[in-house]
């Protein structure tokens, strides 16, 4: 019992006996990741009540109270003896690093003492247990090497920042546990349940390795610290190769994947540059696993493109004996077009301007210099590196003499390649060899060419300037469009070359996503085919190609069900939806003749906003019905709860870039907001309802987003915020209480069934009328719904444990905010907003019920959040606070939580499947078609079938699809289908 | 008469008690071990020798409510 870290944990207390066991061993991972969710739980826990108990917090630092011992120990002293001195050294340097990070500690004084140092000590927890390790085991001079440079790690974080936390760190010294595991065990063991743990003690430390900000682990994961000098160099690199696991304040978790190094091998990044700059940035001496590992990922990715220029499909390589393997495949010697054994060789890049063909055979590649990609990749990479070395030198120049530096000399960096680039420079050192192949064979070579065959995996690009076939677009951005630092970087990915990779391109909500895609068009200048998820977007997409861009309105056209248009000009954009264009059924002529114009003609980019909603097999069949030579996905979350992303990679392509979130927030480029979890308990009645055994799954729900305590918090969340001038979203995915609250409280509300026009009308009112501040929307606002005004967001029921759902609906308030004037000054319940605090633009309040599945699903979902680097503030008892004016609320009384609680079990299963299945069909359909025209159409909107590009919406399936019929004056619930689904799930 | 039991006296939040509650009613009538039901909304009066019973089903029911990430998938 006193072993558990979460809230519920120090409920029980009996007056006799001893209160509960000894506590477990600490479930003690070391990963970043980890650590950071500690930080939370602890954080939860020790704001959270009153009845602390010390047993449950040792359990959450034991793996820290060693460490200001452990300081002193012996080994560590012995062991560091030569770095003492630089050691110093470095940390007057880092003081100016540190600086900016601590006045960033007073930014969360309502956590208390505990949780402020805690979130302090939260990055330095990263490397304590191996700190630890170091001392207990080394002993003498043959100190580990991980165990001994994390010590000092941890020493200087304390040294710099961790004033505060010293207190907090005696209070557990005398913790015996550790001292028992310690000695008894021999080998050291952190929690017996750990099974991430790993022993890296023997990798030897480089002497200069303060300057360094990485630690490369054995096992492919790599942590970053966010203080050094070079972070942002390493930053850039890092993202390029690696797969980032966790983002909080100070240390990164990064993992090298297979799929991450084929995403830095295609934007031009190769083995020993990847090798080298590791072993350059890494503090340890690089661990034989991981240049095996890199060779191992790299030697055949990115060895062969695909490239389409002069309206021909080349397979080219810089190495012909890869080629020459090629060609002995059958499948391919088919294929490929050799050239006749004459002059013709030629013809696959005779005519291209920057070509220089030389007509020599190898196997009947045409053989010809080109520049090589990616020089401006490399030299950036290189410069990371370089910048290093230097600095290296100037800070430690005792320490100088850098043991594996690969100390390439200071070439002076050359000015950087801005993505618009156009000349692409000649390599005369480079060859590249290409055979053409017959397009009406190249996906069997790509095919052939996959991991499971000849293990040339294929990497896609498309010449554009050289395309003469396709009509090019007069598009152009606006002289008055700047690009952000980062979107910048993004694009360089893509156009690293001067051709155009596809790929994905991972940016938070807010962050000009849009632009992003807009500028790429503009870049490419074919037509632009964008897909986006719902009708809402097109409108929105196509307000932004008119904004950034001198394209004229015909030139733009929106193909939704609302709106067939089609431009006039050879080449224009077309927006329209995933499920417009996999539709199966039957369209409209209208509809018909554009559906021809789009998969006949050859389109130079495809758009795909928010790809990580739509599941890969829609994918596949949108990307089978278009030809496209060029693909750029956008979405902000590329995690799913299925793995139905795993394919993009293939799909789309690899992913090019993907921003820091809390950078991005401290550059001002999103808001800062404040995420919440406001704890609202169960009542008697409801946790009695919510308890029997014959409670339905949807019941459950039910009760616990219906919680009375959920509603008064939710209530005076937003009338609090609506007497400071917030604009406030409230969410639920659940659609009867969605109906339920916001007829409440008189707010208006949306939701699958709420027809276009009446959307529009409702946001619009939202966003301009002074008297609507307030919207109650369901799980339909959740994407590409473009809110700026909006800054604070309650949620109060949400879609089981999806990690994505919680980040794009916190996305949804992440848009930079105008700062308005006089505001941030109330202050109601002390809980709310601290006072005197670091302004927060924006506020995330999840509503969670107590005791419910709803604890469970909440922690699981701000995993993705966390790992950007967010905590959430724990706020137990919202209404109990000094000052708060609880009055107003509604349901005050036992009698009418009493009324809620009846209606709520009145609700019967079988209503609510009906009306579930009811959001799925759209009522919007339903209820035109009905009043307008008899038709035949009817009884397909009556049985649903109408109701298909509502699809989107849905994720309980077809399954229970009644009549739609409308069911009586209360709500909608989500379909039982759907919950059937998540109990099977989640258990 | 005064009438004396012994047993132990159970502190816990509304929801908790209301667990406990449900334990109780889920046994067979001659396991049940609630002695007073009826304190107030966070207290319960039970039989000493089920307690361990009683820790143990709360543990069981709090770990089922806790998310462990410890599953997390790298990609």
């Amino acid at each position: 019992m006193a072993g558990q870290g979460t809230a519920g944990v120090t409920k029980l207390r009996l007056k006799l006996g001893t209160g509960g066991a000894a506590p477990q061993p600490a479930p003690a991972a070391a990963t970043a990741a980890a650590i950071n969710r500690r930080r939370q739980q602890a954080s939860q826990q020790q704001q959270g009540d009153e009845d602390y108990q010390p047993g449950a917090e040792e359990e959450e630092d034991e793996d820290v109270m060693v460490i200001s011992s452990d300081d002193d120990a012996e080994a560590y002293a012995t062991a560091l003896k030569a770095d003492e001195g630089s050691s110093d050294e470095y940390d007057s340097d880092d003081a100016a690093e540190a600086r900016p990070s601590k006045a960033k500690q007073p930014r969360k004084p309502s956590r208390g003492r505990g949780a402020a140092g805690n979130s302090a000590a939260g990055s330095t927890r990263a490397v304590k247990p191996a700190a630890k390790r170091g001392a207990g085991r080394g002993g003498g001079a043959k100190a580990g090497g991980r165990g001994r440079a994390a010590a000092t790690s941890g020493r200087r974080r304390q040294h710099s920042e961790l004033g505060e936390d010293v207190d907090l760190e005696d209070a557990f010294e005398s913790d015996d546990d550790w001292v028992e595991g310690e000695g008894g065990g021999g080998a050291y063991r952190l929690g017996a349940g750990d099974e991430q743990f790993r022993d890296f003690s023997g990798l030897e430390l480089k002497p200069d390795h303060f300057n360094r900000p990485l630690w490369v682990c054995p096992d492919c994961r790599v942590f970053l610290e966010t203080f050094s000098p070079v972070y942002k160099q390493a930053y850039d690199f890092l993202i390029a190769i690696a797969e980032p696991v966790s983002r909080p304040e100070f240390i990164h978790e990064y993992q090298l994947t297979p799929h991450s190094l084929y995403a830095a091998v295609s934007i031009g990044l190769e083995m020993s540059t990847i090798v080298g700059v590791l072993s350059r940035l890494s503090k340890n001496v690089l661990p034989p696993e991981i240049r095996a590992f890199v060779k191992g990922c790299t030697q055949n990715y990115g060895k062969v493109k695909l490239v389409l220029q002069q309206n021909k499909f080349c397979v080219e390589s810089a190495h012909p004996e890869i080629l020459r393997r090629l060609l002995r495949d059958p499948v391919i010697a088919d294929a490929a077009q050799l050239p006749a054994k004459a002059g013709a060789a030629t013809g696959g890049g005779g005519g291209v301007g920057e070509v220089a063909a030389a007509a020599e055979f190898q196997v009947g590649a045409a053989r010809r210099d080109r520049a090589v990609a990616d020089l401006a990749q490399m030299e950036e990479i290189d410069l990371a590196g370089e910048e290093d070395d230097v600095a290296t030198a100037a800070t430690a120049a005792a320490a100088a003499a850098a043991a594996a530096g690969g100390g390439a000399a200071a070439v002076p960096p050359p000015p950087r390649p801005s993505y618009m680039l156009d000349a692409v420079e000649e390599d005369p050192d480079r060859e590249l060899h290409s055979f053409e192949v017959d397009p009406a064979k190249v996906e069997r070579v790509k095919e052939r060419c996959l991991p499971d065959a000849l293990n040339y995996p294929m990497l896609e690009e498309y010449d554009f300037k050289n395309d003469s076939l396709n009509p090019n677009l007069g598009i152009d951005l606006k002289p008055n469009v700047q690009h952000r630092p980062y979107q910048d970087k993004s694009l360089s990915k893509m156009f690293g070359n001067g051709r155009a990779r596809s790929g994905i391109i991972v940016l938070p909500c807010g962050a000009g996503k849009s632009l992003v895609g807009v500028s790429a068009a503009a870049r490419i200048k074919k037509s632009c085919l964008v897909l986006c998820t719902n009708g809402v977007s097109v409108d929105q997409w196509q307000y932004q190609f008119e904004m950034w861009t001198n394209l004229q309105k015909n030139q733009v056209c929106r193909f939704t069900s609302q709106q067939r248009e089609w431009f006039d000009s050879p080449a224009g954009v077309c927006i329209t939806t995933y499920t417009m264009v996999a539709f199966t059924g039957r369209r409209s002529a209208d509809g018909e003749r554009i559906m021809q114009q789009i998969m006949s003609r050859e389109w130079g980019l495809i758009l795909l906003d928010e790809v990580h909603v739509v599941p890969a097999a829609m994918f596949r069949k949108v990307l089978g019905i278009v030809k496209a030579h060029c693909k750029l996905g956008l979405t902000a979350t590329l995690v799913r709860e299925d793995s139905l992303i795993g394919d993009l990679n293939f799909l789309i392509g690899p992913k090019l870039y993907e921003a820091n979130w809390l950078d991005l927030t401290r550059g001002g480029h999103i808001a800062n907001v404040q995420c919440a979890e406001v704890w609202c308990p169960l009542t008697r009645e409801f946790a009695r309802e919510y308890l029997r055994p014959g409670a339905t799954q949807t019941q459950r729900q039910l009760l616990y987003v219906m919680n009375p305590a959920k509603l008064r918090a939710c209530q005076f969340l937003v009338q609090y915020h609506e007497a400071r001038g917030d604009k406030v979203i409230v969410f639920s995915d659940n659609i009867y209480a969605l109906r339920d609250y916001a007829i409440r409280m008189r707010k208006p509300f949306i939701y699958g069934a709420t027809g276009h026009q009446e959307r529009t009308r409702i946001l619009h009112a939202f966003k301009h009328n002074p008297a609507v501040n307030t919207v109650f929307l369901s799980k339909v606002g959740d994407n590409s719904l473009d809110i700026p005004e909006a800054n604070v967001l309650v949620q109060i029921s949400s879609h089981a444990g999806s990690r994505r759902q919680e980040a794009q609906r916190l996305g949804r308030i992440l848009r930079k905010k105008k700062t308005r004037p006089g505001r941030g000054e109330g202050t109601a319940g002390g809980q709310v907003v601290p006072q005197g605090q670091e302004e927060f633009d924006a506020f995330f309040y999840s509503l969670v019920t107590l005791d419910s599945q709803e604890v469970y699903f909440t922690a699981k979902r701000q995993q993705f959040l966390i790992d950007q680097g967010y905590s959430y503030k724990v706020i137990p008892s919202l209404l109990e606070g000094p000052g708060v004016e609880v009055s107003g609320l509604l349901l005050p009384t036992k009698d009418e939580q009493l009324d809620a609680l009846a209606a709520i079990l009145a609700v019967s299963d079988a209503d609510l499947a009906e009306e579930g299945a009811e959001e799925v069909d759209g009522l919007e359909s339903l209820q035109k078609r009905v009043a307008t025209r008899r038709t035949a159409g009817d009884m397909a909107a009556l049985s649903g079938a109408a109701g298909l590009r509502y699809l989107e919406y849905s994720t309980g399936g077809p399954g229970g699809r009644g009549g739609g019929g409308r069911g009586g004056g209360r709500g909608r619930p989500a379909g039982g289908g759907k919950l059937a689904k998540m109990a099977k799930k989640y258990g | 008469m005064v009438k004396a039991t012994a047993g132990v006296l159970v502190t816990g939040d509304v929801a908790l008690i209301e667990f406990i509650r449900w334990l109780n009613e889920s046994q067979l009538p001659a396991e049940r071990f609630i002695i007073n039901g009826s304190l107030d909304d966070t207290h319960l009066f039970i039989k000493e020798s089920k307690v361990e019973f009683v820790q143990k089903k709360v543990d069981e029911w709090q770990q089922s409510l806790r998310f462990e990430p410890s599953a997390r998938e790298h990609q």
